[in-house]
């Protein structure tokens, strides 16, 4: 052995850490090397000056001191809380309440928002305490309304309202059962031990499955208002205002409000979050979050109606899939392949631009140009033209699927291409866009939004003029 | 006697402390006695960090005690539970700081900061010695102050900060140098 060697364990020699023949051979190699020797003497000072000193700091004991500051001060955080620790099967739970819930949402909603009348006093939560306990929760339930105004293609004043009703597990996954107008619009099942979300739609006799990854796991959690991100954020980040003490459904709360685009997990926006937690049991009740975009899209999520800390059943996550519903995915891409939805985006697009295409088929450039149309008080002419019913909603889901088509085609090679920037409704004869098909031909649809299947010579040619 | 001798084995064979991380989670799944543990298991180290920078017994207890209660005021925000002992430190280190600028803030009326800096508590060689702990990396501070200050041995270390002896025992090893080295230069 080296003396660097040595030298590594003479600490371990030092304070009889070493074995006998190991400690034999340490001795033995001080014996006989000075440096070593020397290196270990001061090992053994500042082994003993440091246990020496170590008894000038044991004083007393802090332990009952801080304790008893905790228990004074914190008499709140430390009181047993409520915790609303009941079993129940969540299916059962929403059948029997699913209804009223929604019949009474608005005016649930409504009475909330009324409800933030700050009183006086100051207030006794301990957000860091509301953070640790949510933290600790396994699984939980809630409501969910999502409200969007000044949605793109949506006439000036029309909202969009989605309820959901959430539950969400750390062990098993995600269900969410989804409301448009009152109806149940879907079901979405996410199994975490299967990675996929499979949703129902009961009203066509649907079904879809998405296969998943972490990052979409996430994003899916946070889309739904994930309240235990919400609550660490909010706490963790720092930088709210207390509300002081309000009223929500009969139950007194206190609040915090804060302005951070990151708890809506955004970079950036005008943002407003409140956190409610009721006073007594300590448990958040509600939580809110609005957000605008420079472009006016205005965006607020309430979750309410909390069970917190329920003892979920596995199978609740598992979709059945009745045996009369058709599989929605694959058709879906399979129907865009036939050019005729992609023909009607586009020429909603023309339509409002007065001819001409986007410029690219990226989903980010799609939303950008399209705002722009609105804004150009476009959305007039589709107001006096169309009424905002669902033939309205299909073309707007159709102009945003061009940029899911284009990712689609390009992922699986198929010699995509676009030529939105150049080509506009009066080149009745250039090539618009263009795809390979299996058969070695390709899909061209025109400048006039009309559909040809071609080989890969009059391709080249077509293009070449 | 038999029965004790029986009762002592026993005791010793069981799991000699149970982790940082262990205690931590305990304490946020609302254990409070757990969090008693973790004080006495710092409170020197704590109180140590806070004397070498504020340099009077009662005002060091009283930051010691403002570390304990902020940390359990953030233990929600720990990201890592068995990283609690450096970031305590950490906190001690603050609250510290904070103590030091009120006592020069309350001083500065007078304008007499000589009189506002309090007579040190310990001799030069044990300031020196204690300056120089401060100074190592944490998670070498974190088992130099358990090792010596609370006086545990090297295992009872390693079973808190849930680190093997092996690495523990490196971990002071390294830390002895860096200490020769930090004590030279002092």
């Amino acid at each position: 052995m080296s003396c660097s060697e040595y030298q590594d364990k003479l600490f371990a020699y030092v304070d009889g850490l070493l074995d006998a023949s190991e400690a034999a051979a340490v001795a033995g190699h001080l014996e006989v090397c000075a440096d070593c020797r020397d290196e270990a003497a001061q090992v053994r000072e500042i082994h003993e000056r440091l246990a020496a000193d170590g008894h000038a700091y044991a004083e007393c004991d802090l332990e009952d001191a801080v304790v008893d500051r905790i228990v004074r001060e914190q008499t709140f955080k430390l009181r047993k809380a409520e915790r609303p620790n009941v079993r129940i099967g969540f299916g059962r739970h929403i059948m029997n309440t699913k209804f009223a819930k929604i019949a009474a949402a608005a005016v649930i909603v409504a009475g909330a928002v009324l409800g933030y009348v700050v009183f006086s006093g100051t207030g006794h939560v301990s957000w860091a305490e509301v953070a640790q306990r949510v933290a600790m929760v396994k699984a939980v339930s809630y409501r969910m309304v999502m409200t969007m105004r000044n949605i793109a293609g949506m006439p000036e004043g029309q909202t969009m309202e989605m309820e959901t009703i959430v539950l969400i597990s750390d062990d098993c996954g995600m269900k969410m059962e989804m409301y448009s107008g009152g109806r149940p619009a879907s079901t979405a099942y996410v199994r975490l031990d299967e990675q996929q979300i499979v949703s129902l739609i009961p009203d066509q006799k649907k079904y879809m499955v998405v296969k998943l990854t972490d990052e979409l796991y996430k994003e899916t959690r946070k889309k739904q208002g994930d309240p235990k991100e919400f609550v660490s954020t909010f706490v963790s980040e720092g930088g709210y205002t207390e509300l002081g003490r309000a009223e929500i459904n009969g139950v007194v709360v206190e609040g915090i409000e804060s302005n951070n685009p990151r708890i809506m997990g955004a970079a950036s926006g005008r943002v407003t979050s409140h956190l409610w937690v009721d006073v007594k049991t300590g448990w958040p009740v509600q939580m809110t979050m609005t957000f605008e975009d420079d472009n006016g899209m205005q965006m607020e999520m309430v979750c309410q109606d909390f069970q917190w800390q329920l003892e979920v059943d596995p199978t609740e996550f598992t979709a059945v899939i009745p045996e009369d519903y058709e599989k929605m995915a694959d058709l879906n891409i399979a129907g865009l392949e036939s050019g005729e939805q992609l023909v009607s985006g586009l020429r909603l697009f023309a339509e409002m631009s007065g001819g001409r295409y986007p410029t690219e088929l990226s989903p980010m450039k799609i939303s950008q140009e399209f705002q722009e149309l609105m804004k150009s008080g476009i959305r007039e002419r589709m107001q006096a033209g169309m009424k905002p019913d669902e033939p309205d909603m299909q073309k707007i889901l159709d102009i945003t699927m061009l940029g899911t088509f284009a990712g689609v085609m390009v992922k699986q090679d198929r010699d995509f291409v676009y030529h939105g920037a150049t080509v506009t409704a009066a080149d009745v004869d250039k090539v618009l866009l263009r795809w390979k098909l299996a058969d070695g031909n390709y899909r061209v649809i025109f400048g006039d939004l009309r559909i040809e299947d071609v080989s890969a010579e009059q391709v080249a040619a077509l293009e070449a003029q | 006697m038999a029965v004790l001798a029986l009762e002592t084995c026993f005791l010793k064979d069981l799991p000699l402390s149970r982790s940082d991380g262990e205690l931590v989670n305990a304490v946020l799944g609302g254990d409070r006695k757990a969090f008693a543990t973790l004080v006495a298991r710092y409170e020197r180290a704590v109180r140590a960090v806070a004397l070498s920078l504020v340099r009077d017994r009662h005002l060091a207890q009283d930051a010691a005690q403002e570390a304990f209660v902020k940390a359990y005021e953030k233990l929600g925000s720990l990201r890592t539970a068995g990283a609690f002992g450096s970031w305590l430190l950490r906190i001690s280190h603050r609250c510290a700081l904070d103590v030091v600028r009120q006592q020069r803030e309350r001083a500065l009326p007078d304008g007499d900061f000589a009189e506002a800096e309090p007579p040190a508590v310990l001799d030069d060689d044990k300031e020196r010695l204690l300056a120089a702990v401060v100074r190592l990396r944490p998670s070498e501070k974190q088992v130099v102050m358990l090792r010596y200050f609370d006086g545990l041995s090297v295992s009872e270390v390693a079973d808190i900060v849930g680190r093997g002896v092996g690495t523990v025992t490196k971990q002071l090893s390294r830390a002895h140098r860096r200490l020769k080295v930090l004590l030279r230069e002092a």
